[in-house]
Order: C-alpha cells, then sequence, then structure tokens
C-alpha cells in the first residue's frame, strides 16, 4: 500500500457534481483526489478474503447472541428480541455493510464493523471508479460495489412482499439523501417499483395497524438510513411489532447484533487467534487486555467517544455523546501512516460476498466525521 | 479485473446534482391538519397569505345539497388536502425522526 500524491483533475467539483456527488466539501475538503492509494493485487487479495472470512464468522456470532441470549449486553430491549429472532429465522433480506479495517504489515485488522448504516457507499462505488476511467483507465479498482448491489438487489425480488419498495432517510442531510437514492438508483435498475419518503413523513394507520406512505399506501418493504437503536427509541418504534404487514425493514433488525461494537469481544472469543481479529474484551475481563488498547463505546457514529491508550498513557481521544451503554476495550491497533494521514479500509460486504474498498483518511488516529475520501487503484 | 464495467446511473445524478450541503432548516418545519379528515403532514412553511395558512373549504354537490369534505391550503402537503377518505383519518405521522439527523457511520 503506497500514497501517491496527485494532481486533481481540472474542474473536479464539477464533474463529481455531475454524477451526483454534492457533498465533496463539507467544512473542509471530503473528496480529495491530490492523492490516491495504490495497492498490489495480491493486498487486495488478501482484503477480499479477510472480509468474506469474517461475513462468515459475524453471521456465526449472531446465532451464537440468540442462541445465548447475550441481549443485554447489547442493550437491545427486551420487548424487542422477538423481532430480531424473527428476522433472523426467516433471513430477513439484508443487502450491505461495511468493515472498517487497519492494515497491520499488510493484514487487515477489523476495528468495527458498520452493519446496520454504512454511508460513503456512493463514494466508493461511483464517484472513484469515474475517477479511475478519467486518469488511469488502464488501471483495476477493487470495485464491483454497484453491479454487486443491482444484482442482489434482483435476487432479493422474489423475497420480497409484493408491492412497492421505500426508501427513506432524513432528507435534510445531503449525504444521508445521497446513499439512500443510490442505493434506490441499483433497486430500480434491479427492477424494484420504489419510492422515497422522509422518515417524519412514514405514517402510522391505528386502524390498519400498518404503516403508511403519503398516499396513505401501505409501506411493506422498506429501506431505512437510521439505526435500529433510535428507531425502536421513538414514538413509532412500538409499532413495529403490532405492524400487521410485517414489514420488511432493510437492514434487518438482526443487524442490530452486528452494528454494536459488543460483537467484537463474541467474535474475539469464538475465533481467538484469527488473523483479522484483534483482541476485545467487555469491562469486565478487560484485565486480559494489557496497556495499549482502543476504549470504544458499544453504540456510537463517526468515531466519538473513541479513546486510545499506548502503554498507559492517552495518546488519541475523541468527544462526543456516546458512551452511557458502555464500553469494549480492544487490542491497540494503529492506522498505519503516510506523511501524517491515517488511512481507514472500509471494506465492503453486498449481499454475502466482498464487493470493493473505500479509503477515507485523517490526520488523527481515530477516524471521524471530518475524514477525507481518497480514491484508490490496483498496479 | 475486480472494477465494474460500466456505471449507469438512472436516478442519481438527475435527483443529486444539483443539490449542495445545506443544514436543515427545522424552525421552518410545521405539522398542520387541514381538516378533521386528513392525517398530519409536513410542510416548508412556505404557502401562507398575509401571516396565517389560508384553508378554502372544498366539498360535492349533492342532490341533497353541498357536501362539504374539508378544507383546502396550499401550505401543507397535498395528501393531507385530498379527500375524506376513512383511511386517512386514522394516519399519524412524525413518529420517527426524533433522534438526529445525521447517522453516518
Amino acid at each position: 500500500m503506497k500514497r501517491i500524491t496527485n494532481m486533481p483533475r481540472v474542474d473536479w467539483q464539477k464533474k463529481v457534481e455531475e454524477i451526483g456527488f454534492g457533498f465533496h466539501t463539507l467544512d473542509t475538503t471530503y473528496w480529495d483526489e491530490s492523492a490516491y492509494y495504490e495497492f498490489k493485487l495480491s493486498e487486495i487479495d488478501r482484503i477480499e478474503k479477510a472480509t468474506n472470512d469474517l461475513w462468515e464468522i459475524c453471521l456465526e456470532a449472531v446465532q451464537y447472541v440468540i442462541d445465548n441470549k447475550l441481549y443485554r449486553r447489547f442493550h437491545i430491549p427486551e420487548w424487542f428480541v422477538l423481532h430480531i429472532e424473527n428476522s433472523w429465522n426467516n433471513d430477513a433480506p439484508s443487502i450491505y455493510g461495511r468493515f472498517d479495517f487497519s492494515l497491520k504489515n499488510g493484514i487487515p485488522k477489523l476495528l468495527e464493523f458498520n452493519a446496520d448504516t454504512p454511508t460513503s457507499l456512493f463514494e466508493a462505488s461511483v464517484v472513484q471508479w469515474h475517477w479511475l476511467q478519467d486518469t488511469h483507465p488502464n488501471n483495476d479498482q477493487f470495485n464491483s460495489i454497484h453491479e454487486k448491489l443491482i444484482a442482489y438487489w434482483k435476487y432479493l425480488k422474489e423475497y420480497l412482499h409484493n408491492g412497492t419498495l421505500h426508501f427513506t432517510a432524513v432528507e435534510e442531510n445531503l449525504e444521508d439523501l445521497t446513499t439512500v437514492e443510490y442505493l434506490r438508483d441499483c433497486a430500480i435498475q434491479a427492477g424494484h417499483n420504489t419510492k422515497f419518503i422522509n422518515l417524519m413523513d412514514i405514517g402510522w394507520n391505528v386502524d390498519y395497524k400498518e404503516f403508511r406512505d403519503l398516499d396513505d399506501l401501505a409501506i411493506k418493504n422498506i429501506f431505512k438510513l437510521y439505526p435500529w437503536e433510535w428507531l425502536v427509541n421513538e414514538e413509532f418504534g412500538n409499532y413495529i411489532i403490532p405492524d400487521r404487514n410485517n414489514t420488511f425493514w432493510i437492514e434487518p433488525s438482526w443487524k442490530m447484533i452486528l452494528s454494536n461494537k459488543a460483537i467484537l469481544p463474541v467474535l474475539w472469543k469464538l475465533n481467538e487467534g484469527h488473523e483479522n481479529l484483534l483482541p476485545s474484551f467487555t469491562e469486565f475481563e478487560r484485565t486480559s487486555l494489557g496497556f495499549s488498547y482502543a476504549k470504544k463505546p458499544i453504540l456510537s457514529r463517526e468515531g466519538a467517544n473513541i479513546q486510545l491508550f499506548n502503554n498507559g498513557s492517552l495518546i488519541s481521544e475523541t468527544k462526543g455523546d456516546y458512551g452511557e451503554e458502555g464500553f469494549i476495550y480492544q487490542e491497540l491497533c494503529p492506522l498505519p501512516e503516510f506523511d501524517g494521514n491515517y488511512p481507514l479500509i472500509g471494506s465492503w460486504v453486498v449481499g454475502q460476498e466482498a464487493a470493493g474498498i473505500g479509503i477515507r483518511e485523517t490526520n488523527t488516529l481515530i477516524t471521524d466525521n471530518l475524514s477525507r475520501f481518497v480514491p484508490h487503484l490496483i498496479v | 479485473m475486480k472494477k465494474s464495467k460500466i456505471i449507469k446511473l438512472v436516478l442519481v445524478a438527475t435527483a443529486l446534482s444539483s443539490c449542495n450541503n445545506h443544514k436543515a432548516d427545522h424552525d421552518r418545519k410545521v405539522y398542520l391538519r387541514s381538516d378533521t379528515t386528513a392525517g398530519y403532514s409536513r410542510t416548508e412553511g412556505h404557502s401562507h397569505f398575509g401571516g396565517f395558512y389560508v384553508f378554502r373549504p372544498y366539498g360535492i354537490f349533492t342532490p341533497g345539497g353541498y357536501y362539504r369534505a374539508g378544507y383546502f391550503s396550499g401550505g401543507i402537503h397535498e395528501s393531507s388536502n385530498i379527500g375524506s377518505s376513512s383511511f386517512k383519518s386514522a394516519t399519524v405521522r412524525g413518529g420517527f425522526g426524533s433522534s438526529t439527523f445525521h447517522v453516518s457511520s
């Protein structure tokens, strides 16, 4: 893996806006093509294999959590357990997820799994692909996300309820809206009849006990870019179980287990020594860990409320509002450094297989909401 | 080869290409109810007259006289303006989305 500085394309802002990428510049640059990362094919093969292997053991870990009723450890409300178990036992449709890796001596090490509401999908799938076509058309890229999304939406068609496939997010946020509209774009190409509805506009029909869209039509299948732990704690969360249509929520509720960092100690317990896992422990087991570790809230977003300790000394931390549900402790595995830049590899699973990567880099050891998306290629 | 052969978009480019990042303007959102038959719906709050939302009666003439079905306003979503359906009477909205406005992870 190498970091190569590069002259951005002339009018790159216009080029990315033309393909629908409106949030290339936030408070600072987000899409950053002043550099790119170069991989050997052998390195990519390793990331691909790690992604497929980890997906398999993640599914085994979900079964373990369900079999052993470890929901309290995940702060999952008791009244919602049945929904989770039903979604798991009935193979409720799932479309995607993103493993975040730190590359250590060429070996991907899992930092966390964004299994419920991962973003940066459009950048990884479309924007960096166009960048490659414009700048290095003869090179390869680990990125077949787009065609895998279309193929998997096609595959899911027979498993969904008849009718429209709705998509929802909080539309005021362009990043979230872009992710959802991109997924809807792929679903349309797969032959689904789709409709977007702002999350706040979802209705609940008291008489018919079903969710409704703004045309007052029943919602029976819905992709939501909104975390399960928020959905179930909001007013309408109470209606998810009595919903007479048993609406398919995508991602399904069993992803509440995988998107929670409490899964990391479970993965380690079941697969101790796995080369792509870092030793991880609960608060009660943390004495098994040395003095160099990351302390992470079991529920948090955008790298908030993380502390990194090296030989007992705090070397980096982020602020935020998370942590009341508890923390896990993971062996420290600093991101590799390239001239003061720290890249995090986001490796996508679409359906059941590895589909490509996107790289976000920061100038600190913790990837937060100020990270930049940097394209990559294979030499 | 590990990259997609071709990428075609049918929705995103046209729907989002003119968008720039904007902050949610929550002050302008108002949940209104147009009449006793329609569900709550969101309005951007831009279609008002003299500082007030205008509601105009609508209905149908029947052999027995005029039947008023409800009130119409351009200031609220059309879904809340159409009909006096018994389905709509029982639909409530706004029960999701209170946690935050940005979910990225």
